[in-house]
């Protein structure tokens, strides 16, 4: 008697082997298809659109009147909770993130702040440290909390107004960078933070076609450049400072 | 008493077996049929049946055989016989009712012949030509020439036996008829009349004209290789059958996924 099993799958591998061809033809008109079909779509886009504009690879220096703002306009914050002894009723949470903060952990601080904000936002202390070592770590969106708070003491509010410039700075640049909308109109104080230099730069440029990227000299030292470009690998555009030195990139902050 | 199982009915009707009873007649091989007929008729001294193998020579001839409407006595010799004087002692015996112990050549049995005195000169039907030397090939010449015995032999269509068909016999044949392989529309007509003869028609009418297109793919419509084919098909409903699969399948019409199979099984397709 037949082994209908085997024979069964012998007629499997049969058939399987009888229609990889096709499988290999449909997928090579498949991907043959559609790069055709894309590089078509790319020729009428480039005859439609107009052309590409160039990215800045200019270095964009300092016209001669842009100065570093007036001392008077510089907003300097306090740092006086990372100077001062801490005093033994504060608590060993608070403790660890001063270590932290000493050991450059910002991050690490920002979120241990974040977990533990709502039990000691009266803290003005607390929360300074928390908004530095966000600031420091790039969560920019996380200031907005500390500002509310700190209000107390004036050294609070000088740090309250200090993030809620760096907070609304960067909120502009991104919406200019984003949606093109001029800056060249505001005259904001500056702080010694990297995104309000290079807020600074980009505020003083004409209104003009969004760039690619931009390269700002830093007018206080010539061999520090900041590129300024939004990142669109992700679903949500990122705006993304570098920091050079001499062409050598020193730091990358991202914001979202 | 148990029935007995429509498949194995209908796969018992495929055994390749060369018998007058299960020839079918389709048009085509009709016409040849009669030509055939109407050839040796003729004073022809040879009548040559040629063609690829499974394309039914051998049955026509045994049809031919056991035809009572032909006039003439006919001795059919499926199988060749190699040995020369044994080929001669077997005509001998077979036509002239002569014993002979001994060799026979040629020269006696040619005074064989004279001695006996026939109304009509007797047909020999010899299958499978290609297997006999040229030198016997030869000596079957001389017996046609000599008008006392006519022969109708079958070849298999090659270069070498198209060679032999021409140069051995181009001058003496004078009637050669080929038989080819049957036509999608013909092998359809020759599965259900062959199934039908036997009273099979459930099975009959599961060959539809798809099934029959692929089948016709496989066996490019020779009969041997479709015979071999729907063996093994109705071998194979006969297992599902037992095994109580058959159930889960469609009955109504020969599945493609079957004749696959059977092809793989046959070595027709390759898997």
């Amino acid at each position: 008697m037949l082994n209908i099993i085997e024979l069964e799958n012998r007629w499997l591998r049969y058939k399987i082997k009888s229609y990889f061809p096709y499988f290999i033809i449909t997928i090579v008109l498949i991907i043959t298809t559609s790069l055709l079909f894309s590089s078509s779509k790319n020729q009428t886009l480039e005859k439609k659109l107009p052309p590409k504009k160039e990215p800045v690879q200019k270095i964009i220096k300092p016209e001669k009147n842009i100065q570093i703002k007036h001392k008077s306009m510089m907003l300097s914050p306090s740092l006086d909770f990372i100077n001062k002894e801490l005093n033994s009723t504060h608590s060993a949470m608070k403790q660890k993130m001063l270590d932290l903060y000493q050991k450059r952990a910002y991050e690490d601080v920002c979120q241990i702040g974040f977990d533990y904000f709502k039990k000691n936002k009266r803290d003005e202390e607390f929360v300074s440290l928390y908004a530095f070592s966000c600031l420091n770590a790039d969560y920019i969106d996380r200031l907005a909390a500390a500002t509310a708070v700190l209000k107390f003491s004036k050294k609070a509010r000088a740090n309250s107004a200090y993030f809620s410039l760096i907070l609304m700075q960067k909120k502009l640049l991104y919406h200019a960078l984003v949606d093109n909308y001029s800056l060249s109109s505001f005259k904001l104080p500056s702080t010694d933070y990297v995104l309000s230099r290079v807020f600074e730069l980009y505020s003083k440029l004409e209104e003009h076609n969004t760039h690619t990227f931009y390269l700002f000299e830093d007018p206080l030292n010539p061999k520090i450049r900041y590129k300024l470009y939004l990142s669109l690998k992700s679903k949500r555009k990122k705006m993304i400072i570098e920091e050079f030195y001499d062409t050598s990139s020193i730091k990358r902050h991202i914001y979202w | 008493m148990m029935n007995e199982s429509i498949f194995l009915k209908s796969k018992n009707v495929f055994l390749d077996l060369v018998n007058a009873k299960d020839y079918v007649q389709l048009n085509r091989v009709a016409t040849l049929y009669q030509s055939l007929k109407e050839s040796l008729e003729k004073p022809l001294k040879m009548v040559l049946l040629y063609g690829k193998p499974g394309t039914g020579k051998s049955m026509l001839l045994n049809k031919l055989h056991t035809d009572s409407t032909l006039s003439m006595k006919t001795f059919l010799y499926l199988t060749p016989i190699l040995d020369e004087s044994e080929f001669y002692k077997t005509l001998a015996q077979d036509i002239f009712k002569t014993q002979y112990t001994g060799e026979l050549n040629l020269t006696q049995f040619m005074k064989i012949v004279e001695k006996s005195k026939q109304s009509s000169i007797p047909v020999v039907l010899l299958d499978e030509a290609q297997l006999y030397s040229e030198d016997f090939m030869e000596k079957i010449r001389l017996l046609s020439d000599a008008r006392v015995v006519k022969f109708l032999i079958t070849l298999h269509k090659t270069e070498r036996e198209d060679l032999i068909a021409k140069e051995h016999f181009k001058t003496r044949i004078w009637e050669s008829i080929e038989l080819k392989n049957a036509s999608a529309s013909e092998l359809k007509i020759y599965i259900q009349k062959k199934l039908m003869k036997l009273n099979c028609f459930n099975t009959a009418t599961m060959f539809t004209s798809k099934s029959v297109n692929k089948i016709f793919k496989i066996t490019n419509g020779n009969y041997r290789d479709t015979n071999k084919l729907l063996y093994t098909l109705f071998d194979i409903y006969l297992a599902y059958e037992n095994s109580n699969q058959l159930r889960k399948m469609k009955t109504d019409q020969v599945s493609i996924k079957i004749i696959e199979m059977a092809a793989i099984h046959t070595g027709l397709l390759n898997a």
